[in-house]
């Protein structure tokens, strides 16, 4: 179901919370991309790095989190047809996170949406995601 | 910088098999796409990093830094004109788009590195434009 026909300006997209940053995935996308820095896999490398005793999810992850609940809420992955990301703080294992989204603008067949990721830190969000995204409102071919 | 503006990375091609989207699925939690053969948007990422012709560490190298300098992805953007079919074949192609030197006031001396990446289809058309831009500490400049 696309959920982005027929929204307004100011309407908010359905929230997605991970309720616990999983280093497991962050094991998986290092080997996926080759990626060599290890603050992603050694909490020693982190703080070697000035990072904390912690790993640090991969920025891919972050925004990846936003482009599910996008396409989730715009009926399918063919529907995010734009995003633009800045990542503004770094997420840790074991962390909340939770990404949200207004839509901005409606035209043709189209919507746009102010997007975020927020990590929980005491209680107290924290943007570590900020950006914007395009969607398709009207069928596509391959539209059931 | 060793390179600026203009430099052309080697390239090459990306097939999205069936498993790369199944594990970025997996990676940030995505149930099955309604419309079969639909690829995760993060598989753009993927794709573009690993069709440019060269690591990951030999990109940090080209501009003169190494994973242990702790460069970081600063910001990422696609455009999507034709969306990623899994089991499709793209030609990859990337040039760098933008250096900027930055100073802040506690982390000293940096570089924001964008590179634009096109996904080519099999119809010779740009189906996707990726553009990571990437944040090189100069600490020792």
């Amino acid at each position: 179901m696309n959920a982005a026909v027929g929204v307004k300006v100011g309407d908010r997209l359905p929230e997605r919370v991970v309720e616990r940053v999983d280093p497991e995935k962050m094991k998986i996308l290092a080997a996926l991309l080759r990626d060599p820095n290890m603050i992603h896999l050694d909490p020693v490398a982190s703080e070697r790095a000035g990072l904390g005793r912690r790993l640090v999810n991969q920025g891919p992850i972050n925004f990846g989190w936003v482009q599910t609940m996008l396409a989730e809420w715009a009926g399918g992955s063919d529907r995010v047809r734009a995003t633009r990301f800045r990542l503004l703080g770094n997420v840790h294992d074991d962390e909340r996170v939770v990404a949200g989204g207004e839509v901005t603008g409606v035209s043709a067949g189209e919507v746009e949406c102010a997007v975020w990721l927020d990590v929980d830190r005491d209680g107290v969000p924290q943007r570590v995601v900020s950006g914007r995204a395009t969607v398709l409102a009207s069928p596509l071919p391959n539209d059931r | 910088m060793v390179v600026g503006v203009g430099h052309r990375f080697p390239g090459g091609r990306f097939r999205v098999e069936e498993y790369v989207d199944h594990l970025v699925r997996d990676v940030v939690g995505a149930p099955p796409d309604p419309k079969p053969g639909a690829a995760h948007p993060m598989v753009a990422f993927v794709a573009a990093q690993s069709g440019i012709g060269m690591t990951l560490e030999d990109v940090f190298a080209v501009f003169d830094a190494h994973s242990s300098d702790g460069p970081m992805l600063g910001g990422w953007s696609v455009d999507v004109t034709e969306p990623l079919r899994v089991g499709a074949e793209y030609g990859v192609r990337g040039v760098v788009e933008r250096v900027d030197r930055k100073q802040g006031a506690r982390t000293g001396a940096f570089d924001l590195v964008t590179v634009a990446v096109d996904l080519v289809g099999d119809d010779g058309r740009v189906h996707a434009v990726v553009r990571p831009t990437y944040v090189f500490p100069r600490r020792a400049t």
